[in-house]
């Protein structure tokens, strides 16, 4: 679903990504961590179509993102880390909204923002204005904006920021039965437990460059720590990164499709 | 010393401005140079004007009196207005007061420091470029240095008293209503007083000074001086002030100084102690004017439920376009925003003093100072002018508005060529008809007959529509996401580069329509037709180059705004 290569980004003299190779696989959780600042939002930026990058390239669905970004934006939805949205419209005119940039038929965007808007618990305030809604009301609103137009390819940054257990949950729910329909889910999180959780493979990014990746128990044998957790493997992985800036390059490799 | 303290971290961010990705030291110097550029230009006009104006025997000096009067009372109402609107951020929403609240800061400290920040941030601009008015007016009277330091003086002094009422002002509506309705109530104080100010400066009938047939009443006026009307309004202090530097010989009653720096100190005092008195709680409920809007949102505004929105939309059947799904959204969301409707009074206001100053324009073509056709030429300019003034105000900030949410419409798969474009239609059709209808009114009542009139509406549309382009381009080129005050967008270098081009684009346009206008002033006067082939191809080349140059204009600058949004995002 998602084939980069050797992605580049650099703000002025600043490299956040360097290099970076790796794919998707279609109907998978493909989970990205790493610490702040290791070009993890950046890249997840640069696959949404929101920034351009200084170099490589991004195929989304088999469309160059360079040369296709409109096709490669109609398969995809983008969850970011705030969930910043038009504070004078409604739930359901969000929905609209939409419906309306993606060319769905009205009676779909009826029919499907009814369901979401319940789905998410939303209902009762489908005519209210977003600018009223808590932060977690508006966390799951842009999970219902985002599931509207039946994307193919899920981007979503911090999925879990504002959310109470119960939305937490739900969200989890969400993103698995996106891949049970066949979508692909391409996740940032600072979790540990979540990415475990809900997670088919797992990237771990350290200063703009794959430190790791795998799924669990590649990962545990690539720290070498058999039986241990997520977080511990985290921590193990990006210690090293950061101390050879050159570990991660067979990673790297084994990223490439 | 804590006050002072917390003004040097303000101004270490204006200095590290220069280290900024926003900014940097390129963008900063272009900023600095251009500003200098307006700075220098408006010395030499006022020097070139006032220079005039002093020149016309026996009034002059007291011509250039009442010029400093209007002024002045000007420069209040902009004050005035600016400090209202920046009162609410400065005490009750920016980021970084929650932190200083929670810090042992004393009260006198933090009413200070906000207190000077919001009087520099809301009045440097208007006090910074109004200063080389008073240096003209100081040279064009040689007069000594005693006065250049009293307007160097009372103009900070002026400055600080709208300061002090908007503090006043924002502490007692902050007490009594939510942070919201505050914000809303402020904006339409600061529009309503400004109102107020124009209605006194109209008062003062300037046009009477420049018309021929009104200057005989004008030598009653010498008497009228020191009993103006608006003597108890701190701008005819300030004017006393200055006048008594430049006319030693006047009798003023009391040191107008003294009364300007009393009247502006007391202001302070009665602004700190009500600060005092109301600020903790007004904070505090600044705070949770988020849960209190949740809860009457949901009360108040929550009219239909799911099963009959999304009934309704089915209904409707078919499915929507881009373009007009984001001009409903657009349409939506400048109808719920009283922000909004503030800038629509600010309108009303600006077309209402534009339609009611054509008088002078009007009696000076009345009195053959301008020849007739002379009048159409003014009466285009000025209508791009206000086209001008209108697209910054409406255009300009369209982009920047959209806020951090435009991630959504980033995101959507249609290209920002398209969302721009979607914004120029529908923001050009009602801003090229405002401007149509204002030329061709004037156009009437000028007397400029139908054919001219038509002439004038035919220039003005493009020309508008051109400006409009030009602003949503640029604006698209330098937005600023972070920022919902629509006035302050346009305040950056995207701002200064659009009046300044969107000025030579007017220019340009004007003179391109002189030779193909006149030559159909002719033909309608004399039934004379242009001769040679030379002065037809030439004149038809100016009248394509009239029409087609504002649009073309437009067009490149979209497409700029477009390319950089695409390359940018939100980082733009």
């Amino acid at each position: 679903m998602i084939v980069v290569e050797d992605l580049v980004k650099h703000y002025g003299r600043f490299q956040a990504v360097q290099g970076l190779s790796f794919h998707v696989r279609e109907g998978e959780v493909f989970g990205f961590l790493g610490p702040n600042g290791a070009g993890k939002s950046t890249t997840m930026r640069i696959i949404a179509g929101l920034i351009q990058p200084s170099g490589g390239t991004v195929r989304v669905g088999g469309h160059d993102l360079a040369r296709e970004p409109i096709a490669a934006k109609a398969i995809t939805s983008f969850i970011p880390d705030r969930p910043f949205l038009y504070e004078k419209l409604t739930a359901f005119e969000m929905l609209e909204l939409v419906g309306g940039l993606h060319r769905m038929p009205r009676a779909e965007v009826a029919r499907r923002g009814q369901a979401l808007l319940e789905r998410f618990e939303l209902g009762p305030w489908a005519d209210g204005l977003v600018e009223s809604f808590s932060h977690g009301m508006k966390q799951r609103l842009v999970f219902a904006i985002a599931l509207l137009p039946r994307p193919r390819l899920l981007i979503v940054d911090e999925p879990m920021v504002g959310l109470d257990p119960r939305g937490a949950k739900l969200v989890k729910e969400v993103l698995r039965e996106q891949c049970e329909a066949g979508a692909s889910v391409f996740l940032s999180t600072h979790t540990m437990e979540v990415a475990q959780e809900v997670c088919d493979r797992i990237a771990i990014l350290s200063r703009g460059r794959i430190a790791a990746l795998g799924s669990m128990e590649q990962l545990r044998a690539e720290a070498d720590q058999p039986g241990s957790s997520l977080e511990q493997i985290f921590l193990r992985l990006t210690e090293e990164a950061e101390a050879d800036p050159r570990h991660g390059a067979a990673a790297a490799a084994e990223a490439a499709p | 010393m804590i006050a002072l303290h917390l003004l040097r971290a303000k101004w270490r961010t204006i200095t590290n401005l220069r280290r900024s990705d926003h900014m940097g030291p390129k963008r900063l110097a272009a900023l600095v140079v251009m500003g200098l550029m307006v700075w220098v230009g408006i010395l030499a006009g006022s020097a070139w004007f006032l220079g005039k104006v002093v020149a016309v025997e026996p009034i002059g000096v007291v011509m250039l009196r009442k010029l400093v009067e209007l002024v002045l009372l000007f420069l209040l109402s902009i004050l005035t207005v600016s400090n209202l609107i920046a009162a609410f951020s400065t005490f009750f929403l920016a980021e970084d007061l929650p932190a200083l609240v929670a810090r042992p800061v004393p009260a006198n400290a933090l009413f200070l420091a906000r207190w000077a920040e919001n009087g520099l941030y809301a009045s440097w601009m208007t006090v910074g470029f109004s200063a080389p008015f008073f240096l003209a007016a100081g040279w064009v009277m040689d007069a000594p240095l005693a006065y250049h330091l009293t307007w160097a003086c009372a103009l900070p002094l002026l400055a600080s008293i709208p300061t002090s009422v908007a503090v006043i002002i924002a502490m007692v509506l902050g007490r009594v209503l939510s942070a919201q309705r505050t914000r809303q109530l402020l904006m339409v104080m600061a529009t309503v007083v400004f109102t107020v100010l124009f209605v006194l400066f109209r008062q003062l009938e300037p046009e009477r000074f420049v018309d021929p047939d009104q200057r005989a009443p004008l030598l009653e006026v010498l008497g009228q001086v020191q009993s103006s009307p608006s003597a108890w309004l701190p701008s005819a202090w300030a004017a006393d002030a200055m006048w008594s530097g430049l006319t030693p010989l006047t009798e003023a009653v009391g040191h107008p100084l003294l009364r300007l720096l009393l009247g502006a100190a007391s202001l302070v005092f009665v602004a700190g102690w009500v600060f005092r008195a109301t600020f903790p709680a007004a904070f505090s409920r600044a705070q949770e004017g988020a849960g209190r809007a949740t809860s009457d949102a949901q009360r108040g505004r929550v009219r239909r439920d799911l099963a009959s929105l999304a009934a309704a939309l089915s209904a409707r059947g078919g499915h929507d376009d881009p373009g007009r799904a984001l001009a409903r959204k657009d349409r939506r969301v400048f109808l719920r925003d009283p922000t909004q409707w503030t800038q629509m009074l600010l309108l009303v206001a600006l077309v209402s003093i534009y339609v009611v100053n054509f008088s002078y324009i009007r009696s000076a073509g009345d009195s053959g100072i301008i020849p007739r056709h002379g009048l159409h030429f003014i009466n285009l300019s000025l209508g791009g002018f206000v086209a001008v003034a209108v697209c910054v105000r409406f255009a300009f900030p369209s982009v920047s508005l959209e806020g951090r949410a435009f991630w959504i419409v980033l995101r959507a798969p249609l290209p920002q060529l398209e969302v721009l474009r979607g914004k120029w239609r529908t923001l050009a059709t009602p801003l090229s008809a405002l401007v149509a209808a204002l030329v061709s009114i004037t156009s009437v009542w000028l007397g400029s007959g139908p054919w001219l009139t038509a002439v004038a509406v035919l220039t003005v549309v493009p020309l508008t529509v051109g400006l409009t382009g030009l602003a949503l381009g640029l604006g698209a080129r330098f937005p600023r996401f972070h920022i919902d005050n629509a006035a302050k967008i346009a305040t950056g270098l995207g701002g200064m580069l659009y009046m300044f081009g969107g000025l030579m684009l007017l220019t340009v346009v004007v003179l391109l329509a002189l030779a193909p206008t006149l030559s159909l002033a002719q033909w309608l006067d004399h039934g004379v037709l242009p001769h040679g082939p030379l002065r037809w191809v030439g004149g038809g080349l100016a009248a394509v180059g009239a029409l087609a140059l504002p649009p073309w204009v437009g067009r490149a600058a979209v497409r700029i705004g477009a390319r950089h949004l695409e390359e940018h995002g939100l980082n733009a």
